[in-house]
């Protein structure tokens, strides 16, 4: 069953995205919006977790219009693809369901 | 009426920013209010704590989430006379920031510092 997460706060001042690594699994994807977008940095305190779940089989993405916003584009994590708003789109219709972390 | 007198001693105020840019129009009203402040000649401080830190970045492009750029308003307090610009140490090593990642000169703080500056204000105003 495919799962699309979506996560909007940083993982630098709430536990959101932790919480939704610790139930994601094989073809689910998770996509970084608004604040979530921090978490794709290379300093992220979710950093191991993402490259452990991209290795098996999560995919990670970020909008990219909330990344630029931040001044954060040459920073990410390499298994984090950036994603327009048409990508978002295609993610949600894609996917089964949408489980949306806020 | 009478004028009221402009020779009262300044009062010294903190701005305290504790929120990432965009989540939410925090970082911009705090911003606002502060430059606000800058025209009635008190004695004003600013300081970045925590996420607030993602506010100094440099590169932000805001355009396509319809926002104002915060990095492209931020430079201007030195001209509001706003100098005393503060972020937090820690804040800053955790997100793997350095300050030649942020859009103007700030002074780095330790918490016994930050404490220190807290203490001697006559009001802080947190956002």
């Amino acid at each position: 069953m495919s799962l699309l997460h979506t996560v909007n706060k940083s993982p630098f001042s709430k536990d959101t995205l932790l919480n939704c690594l610790a139930i994601c699994q094989a073809k689910h994807s998770v996509l970084l919006i608004e604040d979530g977008v921090y978490g794709a940095l290379k300093s992220s305190p979710c950093r191991e977790q993402i490259e452990q779940l991209s290795a098996m089989g999560v995919r990670f993405f970020a909008l990219s219009a909330d990344v630029s916003a931040r001044g954060i584009d040459e920073n990410l994590i390499a298994d984090v693809t950036l994603a327009s708003d048409q990508d978002f789109v295609n993610l949600v219709v894609k996917n089964n369901v949408t489980q949306s972390w806020y | 009426m009478k004028e009221t007198p402009t020779t009262a001693t300044p009062k010294k105020i903190l701005f305290v920013n504790t929120k990432a840019p965009y989540g939410s129009s925090l970082a911009r009203d705090a911003l606002d209010a502060l430059l606000a402040a800058s025209a009635y000649e008190q004695d004003l401080s600013v300081l970045f704590l925590g996420e607030a830190v993602f506010q100094l970045l440099r590169n932000q492009n805001p355009k396509d989430i319809g926002m104002k750029s915060l990095a492209a308003t931020l430079p201007v307090l030195p001209m509001y006379d706003i100098t005393q610009i503060y972020a937090q140490e820690s804040a800053l090593s955790t997100r793997g920031l350095s300050i030649d990642d942020l859009v103007l000169p700030v002074k780095v703080l330790g918490a016994d510092e930050i404490a220190a500056l807290m203490g001697s204000q006559g009001a802080i105003l947190s956002f």
